[in-house]
């Protein structure tokens, strides 16, 4: 008798047992793949009736981890998006209020926040450290290398910021050519100028710090957010700044210009929900109640 | 992550751009701070009071503070009263200023370290006190501080760092303009740390060389003690 006339025999058990194992794993795998477009886990229904949450074809479980231990949040202490009141040391802000209309949405009951400089808040994101950057933050192709954003909620334009009088005559970023430039370390903005040739740019990496160094003509010109100079030029009337106001954002109006935050590419579940939570928000006039609360209003949405 | 051999080389121009303003930086601060350290050490131990406590608080007011702090001061409170620095005079001034205070205890300590049979040999034979400082004492006593000041030397290009915070474009800043920008933190961190370590290894080295070459193993002689 040979091992090939009788299918019973050693080697024919083994085959016939890696037949059967490999249909058994390709039927389970077939399996996984139907089951895993499964329902996302339970958000808000008492308080958002209408508010569902679409099914994703994933295994990941992103936003279900967030519910159990809650929500860590990087921001850069960046008034008027995401700061801490030095009143209250509560988290505030357009984002804030964004953020925890979003989170009670989708029952998250627990909100830390971690404050780090601006070029810190996708390296602390990617590391780890927190689960969203809860701090106004815009696609650029740099970013959307390594991070993902969800549904954009508002928009703003940066506005050129330059020495009263406007010695230099710089009204577009074109006159800057030969000219320093300053802006915030690891804004949009920065990535902009730093790919401008003829522009010397300058980074910082607190906002507070350009305003003394354009007075003072160490920075001939500034790029960064119009709300935020505007509202602080009519707090602070003695500093020696204006802004050109025929400079044209290099994003009027176009959606890429619009405000979002980033989370990890990974984190689909996660980012997904966030989206579906805005949407609602847009829908149902939330987000303007917010965005009023803080002053901004027309083109701002 | 990936580890990108591409993107490395792509890093490199403007990260070495960054290294030899800090190699700059760091010998035009720790030159003229042996000059102003010498100075104050020497003022230190004079024989005007004044001088003397005018040293003492030099001293211990800039021992006192972080250097960042002192950096910060120079570059964004100095225009407050007028004085507009650029990044590059503000970060030499600030770590000459530092570092002159920390050599000027070296040199008072090498100064001091010199038998007072030295002094007392000198002015027998008719040496004023500045000719004997210049011809017997300092002589001796640099062959005493050579290892410490050593250290400042190694030390300053890595303290040299701490100019980044005001705007200067050296190897640190450099590092951190293109993190912020590419995101790739581990290729250019790494690389900042290697291009440091490549500038201070060969820094200690010359130290080394120095000490060897001046023998600073030979200690001057306590007169009537030893042959």
């Amino acid at each position: 008798m040979t091992d090939t006339a009788n299918p019973l025999g050693r080697r024919g058990l083994i085959r016939s047992g890696a037949i059967g194992g490999t249909a058994a794993l390709l039927a389970a795998g077939t399996g996984i793949a139907h089951a895993a477009a499964v329902a996302p886990p339970p958000v808000n229904d008492k308080d958002f009736p209408d508010f569902t949450l679409i099914k994703i074809n994933s295994d990941d479980d992103s936003l279900a981890k967030i519910q159990k231990k809650g929500l860590v949040v990087g921001t850069s202490n960046d008034w008027p998006y995401s700061f801490l009141d030095p009143k209250t040391n509560e988290w505030s802000g357009i984002d804030s209020g964004f953020l925890t209309l979003a989170c009670k949405m989708l029952n998250i009951d627990k909100i830390t926040v971690q404050t780090v400089t601006f070029d810190g808040l996708i390296p602390g994101l990617l590391d780890g450290r927190f689960d969203i950057v809860g701090d106004s933050i815009h696609y650029t192709k740099n970013r959307s290398k390594v991070v993902n954003f969800c549904f954009p909620n508002y928009y703003y334009a940066e506005a050129l910021v330059v020495p009263k009088g406007n010695p230099k005559k710089l009204h577009q970023l074109a006159d800057c050519n030969g000219f320093t430039v300053g802006t915030l370390l690891g804004t949009n903005y920065a990535e902009w100028l730093q790919g401008i040739p003829g522009i010397k740019f300058q980074g910082y990496k607190d906002w507070a710090q350009i305003i003394p160094e354009l007075a003072i003509g160490r920075t001939d010109a500034a790029l960064y957010d119009q709300p935020v100079v505007a509202a602080l030029m009519k707090e602070h009337p003695e500093w020696q700044i204006e802004m050109p106001a025929d400079y044209e954002p290099r994003t009027f109006k176009n959606p890429v210009g619009y405000s979002s935050y980033a989370f990890r590419q990974a984190d689909v579940q996660w980012v997904m929900a966030v989206s579906s939570a805005f949407q609602w928000m847009e829908y149902n006039n939330k987000s303007q109640e917010i965005l009023t609360k803080w002053g901004l209003t027309g083109y701002n949405n | 992550m990936y580890f990108s051999l591409d993107d490395m080389i792509l890093f490199l121009p403007s990260l070495l751009q960054g290294a030899l303003l800090t190699i700059t930086v760091s010998l035009l601060a720790f030159g003229l701070a042996l000059v102003f350290g010498l100075a104050i050490g020497i003022a230190r131990i004079s024989r005007i009071a004044p001088l003397r406590a005018v040293a003492a608080c030099y001293i211990q007011f800039i021992r006192g503070t972080p250097l960042l702090l002192q950096l910060f001061f120079i570059y964004y409170v100095l225009p407050y009263v007028g004085i507009v620095l650029t990044p590059f005079v503000s970060g030499a001034m600030g770590l000459t200023l530092n570092y002159a205070a920390y050599m000027a205890e070296v040199f008072r300590s090498g100064i001091q370290a010199i038998p007072k049979g030295q002094w007392e040999a000198g002015s027998s034979v008719g040496m004023s006190r500045r000719l004997l400082m210049r011809r017997i004492i300092l002589p001796q006593a640099i062959r005493i501080i050579i290892p410490s000041l050593g250290n400042f030397f190694v030390s300053i290009f890595k303290d040299s760092a701490l100019v980044s915070v005001i705007t200067m474009r050296d190897l640190m800043f450099s590092g951190q303009l293109l993190a912020s920008a590419t995101y790739k933190h581990f290729e250019i961190f790494a690389m900042v740390a290697v291009i440091y370590f490549l500038i201070s290894y060969p820094t200690a080295k010359f130290v080394e060389w120095i000490e060897a070459k001046i023998d600073i193993t030979r200690r001057p002689v306590v007169i009537g003690m030893r042959g």
